[in-house]
């Protein structure tokens, strides 16, 4: 009959079919439950061993009310028809599957991670980097408890990236997210590093015009030969291009959950001009974070979007006590203090830090504002509890979970093959450029301080970097600062003439850091070196800033907070705390990193070259050969 | 070109004269719907008003009320849905009464949903694009009357104007069990304006002369379908294919 057939398939509804087949676990309960709502009607046996409850779908997840209260009308109404049931029980069903609320709410899962950086091999640049293929399988047992999830990106997805995606202008890591299948990325600061051309080529596509490494994907993610672009979303809602005033990509994200849609605002810091390199984001202008979101709230509630989350590239620092958040400074704080209350959720980045906080909105109320940390060792979950009658947010649970490192040698971290695929092609592929030669050493410049914190690496690379910017067009350094947890390798004296490799030079500084050029004051430079050391101005642990020739400063450890340094001299000049003075630092610096504060009071701020360049050239520009430093610019009383 | 080249060709062709896809969809604009479940028992009235649950393009309304008592029980239960994503149209109403002899009983349960404004939606034509609209389901009544009495009406009716374009009607009050395929269809426009109609009704009574154990349940479900109405360049292709599929075979056969 196979009328009846078409019909009954007609009849079947947007709802899993519950064919007759045995049921391995039936429904144990005494009485048929909807959600923990007890209907009355007794449970039992009805189709095969399946009882009443093993019928009505009431775990899984409906759109709305009305769904789940037809899908148990039809159940009921067969049940009634087969003589299974009774009229009064299928009133009873009718009645509770209305009161029991299923339906009325839809449970989403939120995946959110920031400041990855193409830390797509395990364990390039730091012991503790997970790798994709470790990232990806968490991400695929967050996705497995909920089918309806969004895997959304806060930023800094790519950019200051390690060699294994940098020397490939970053598309294997877009390729690793694309087989990850996340949804969006707002842009972050590291995502314009080369300039805004090569952003859009990112999202669209295509092979570098030059770089004779784009375009080296595996087959299946390259698109009639060359880079396929991010099959993702990139989200800037706050960059314009300053002639048509258009954004440079759309400003939203709309991901629809069986009928309740939910917004994703995507943006980066207001102040992305000032840490990147101005050629990258000339003819853009970056607006106002909390000004964007609220200007486009209105907007989103006309198409009927209640729930909205902003995925914002700038954060915080949080301070915690047992795991939980117990206070947030920086920029994010006045940020989501002036957010319109429609705004549910923000998951930020851009600080690195790892946090899970609840902070005031402009109506007072409490907002959770998340980050997950950097370099893909945590990820945020976050599940949301969706009211499907107004279709807003109506809680918000959050957590950060560790991604594990997987061991170097019997690894039972586990790992997606589909990702790992594409490290190995990449780290293979990277070997012979690893092994171009950039310079040379004349012996092996350690990492390894002396008794003043001062390392012969730590100057050779503060000189590199006020080398790469003093002269007058990229910044009139006369000092450089280097972060020493930035320096993360000797560099080894390769017998028997001293080459150094690029390999080499991007395991010493694998971060990929932009250069910053600042004024600072000889009492802000004071301050800096002040806050070198455990407890003084938040500074957690001793870290003593590499400095360039001509600088040199004494210290006192025993001395009070913020009186230990006792002299300071440019080139043999005191530094005077009322003049200015042009100082590098790398981006991370620049951002107030390690707890240097005082550097994002610094002015007139001037992006440069990233730091292997700036070694490379600093080698190149010394062709018989860079010698270890002195380590005679810092003295400790 | 060769002749094993051509088959796929008139195949093709055929194919795209015969499978008209889905062109285009129904789109709430509007509805009144009401109902509930009301009457009288031993002379106390009682009554449930139906909740009107519909939201962004989705119609559903649901009633229900059950009462148990040492000396009897009533309950009724009815619902009505148009979803906007399937297209699908239901109504459903249950409703029964157990008494021991001497309760005095009347209820009524009305699906009332005698407005559900639709509009022919675009799924890329062009407004006034010609379309063909059609509605197929199965319309189900279960009752038991052993004594007492009961009725069991259902109808729907797709109004345009003054005109009915396709309408139902079934006076179930007879029934016992059995079920009845509902299918029509209608010519209309991407952008027309539709008036759907869908009510049921059940019910019970009993004088109180003896006990009684009875019920009225009855259901009415389906979808709709908007499909293209195929150009009259179309039809001209259809009926160039077969010609040529004819000329082939009639020149096979001559070899």
């Amino acid at each position: 009959m196979f009328k009846l057939s078409a019909i009954a398939l007609a009849l079947a509804f947007a709802v899993p079919a519950f064919a007759q087949q045995v049921c391995v676990t039936p429904d144990a309960g005494t009485s048929v439950t909807f959600g923990a709502y007890n209907t009355g009607v007794s449970n039992r046996a009805v189709v095969l061993n399946c009882t009443i409850d093993d019928q009505i779908g009431d775990e899984q997840a409906w759109g709305n009310q009305a769904s789940f209260l037809a899908h148990v009308s039809k159940v009921s109404f067969d049940l009634l028809k087969q003589g299974k049931i009774s009229a009064a029980e299928r009133s009873k069903l009718m009645i509770a599957a209305q009161a029991s609320g299923v339906g009325t709410t839809l449970k989403v899962k939120l995946i959110g991670f920031n400041d990855f950086h193409g830390y797509i091999k395990s364990r390039e640049g730091s012991s503790s980097n997970p790798g994709v293929a470790s990232f990806a399988y968490k991400i695929n047992e967050l996705r497995a408890l909920n089918p309806l999830n969004a895997v959304v990106s806060a930023g800094d997805m790519i950019g200051a990236s390690p060699l294994t995606s940098a020397l490939f202008k970053d598309e294997p890591t877009i390729e690793a997210m694309n087989r990850i299948g996340i949804d969006f990325n707002a842009v972050g600061n590291h995502e314009f590093d080369e300039g805004k051309t090569e952003l859009l080529r990112i999202q669209h596509g295509g092979n570098h015009p030059t770089d004779i490494y784009s375009g080296q994907g595996l087959a299946e993610d390259l698109k009639d030969g060359e880079f396929a672009g991010a099959k993702f979303k990139f989200l800037a809602a706050n960059v314009l291009e300053s002639e048509s005033n258009q954004t440079i990509f759309p400003g939203v994200g709309i991901k629809d959950f069986m009928g309740n849609k939910m917004a994703f605002i995507g943006m980066t810091l207001e102040s992305t001009p000032t840490i990147v390199s101005p050629s990258g984001v000339a003819g853009l202008s970056f607006r106002d974070e909390a000004d964007t979101v609220n200007a486009l709230v209105p907007q989103l509630k006309a198409l009927g979007i209640e729930s909205i989350v902003v995925l914002i590239h700038e954060g915080g620092l949080a301070t915690l006590s047992a795991g939980q958040c117990t206070g947030v400074s920086g920029p994010i704080v006045d940020i989501v203090s002036r957010l319109d209350p429609a705004v549910d959720l923000v998951i930020s980045g851009h600080t690195h830090q790892e946090y899970n906080c609840l902070l005031n909105n402009s109506a007072g109320k409490l907002v959770r504002v998340t980050s997950a940390g950097q370099y893909g060792r945590r990820i945020t979950d976050i599940d949301v509890t969706l009211n499907t009658r107004t279709r807003d947010v109506q809680a918000i649970t959050a957590s950060n979970v560790v991604v594990p490192v997987p061991a170097v040698t019997n690894n039972t971290v586990p790992q997606v093959a589909e990702l790992l695929e594409i490290v190995d092609h990449y780290s293979a592929l990277s070997a012979v450029p690893a092994a171009r030669v950039i310079g040379k050493i004349t012996a092996a410049i350690s990492k390894t301080n002396n008794v003043a914190g001062e390392s012969a690496l730590g100057d050779v690379i503060a000189d590199a970097q006020r080398d790469a910017s003093n002269d007058a067009d990229n910044g009139l350094a006369v000092i450089a600062f280097m972060n020493p947890g930035g320096i993360r390798a000797d560099l080894p004296f390769n017998a028997p003439n001293g080459d150094v490799t690029y390999g080499n030079a991007f395991t010493v500084q694998p971060f990929g850091n932009a250069l910053v050029t600042m004024t600072l004051s000889g009492a802000q430079i004071k301050t800096a070196l002040e806050t070198q050391f455990a407890g003084c101005n938040g500074q957690t642990v001793e870290r003593i800033l590499q400095i360039s020739t001509g600088f040199a400063y004494t210290y006192a450890a025993g001395n009070a907070c913020n009186a230990r340094v006792v002299s300071m001299s440019l080139n043999g000049v005191a530094i005077d705390e009322m003049s200015n003075y042009r100082v590098t630092v790398n981006s991370f610096l620049a951002d107030g990193g390690d707890g240097f504060v005082v550097l994002k009071d610094g002015s007139s701020r001037l992006g440069g070259a990233v730091d292997t360049d700036a070694f490379e050239a600093y080698l190149q520009a010394n062709p018989s050969g860079v010698a270890p430093g002195p380590m005679n610019r810092i003295t400790k009383q | 070109m060769k002749k094993s080249a051509l088959k796929p060709l008139f195949a093709a062709l055929l194919l795209a004269g015969t499978c008209a896809a889905q062109a285009a969809h129904l789109e709430v604009v509007d509805q009144l719907v009401f109902g509930g479940y009301s009457g009288s028992l031993n002379g106390a009235a009682f009554s449930a008003d139906a909740l009107d649950l519909s939201q962004d393009g989705d119609v559903s309304l649901l009633s229900g009320l059950s009462v148990t008592d040492t000396n009897y029980t009533h309950s009724s239960a009815a619902d009505g849905y148009f979803f906007k994503t399937s297209q699908n149209f239901s109504m459903s109403i249950t409703q029964a009464f157990t008494a021991a002899a001497g309760n005095i009983f009347s209820g009524d349960t009305l699906v009332g949903m005698p407005v559900i404004t639709l509009k022919v939606a675009a799924d890329g034509e062009a407004a006034g694009s010609d379309v063909f609209v059609s509605f197929s389901g199965l319309a189900s009544a279960f009752n038991s009357y052993a004594s007492g009495s009961g009725a069991l009406t259902m109808d729907m009716a797709v109004i345009s104007g003054s005109s009915t374009l396709g309408s139902y009607l079934w006076d179930a009050s007879a029934v016992l069990s059995a079920d009845q395929f509902i299918s029509f269809g209608f010519n209309a426009k991407v952008g027309d304006e539709l008036l759907l109609s869908g009510n049921m009704l059940s019910s019970l009574s009993a004088d109180g002369a003896q006990a009684l154990d009875v019920s009225a349940s009855g259901q009415l479900a389906g979808a709709f379908t908007v499909t293209a109405v195929p150009e009259p360049e179309q039809y001209a292709m259809l009926l160039a294919g077969l010609g040529l599929m004819g000329l082939s075979i009639r020149r096979r056969a001559q070899v």
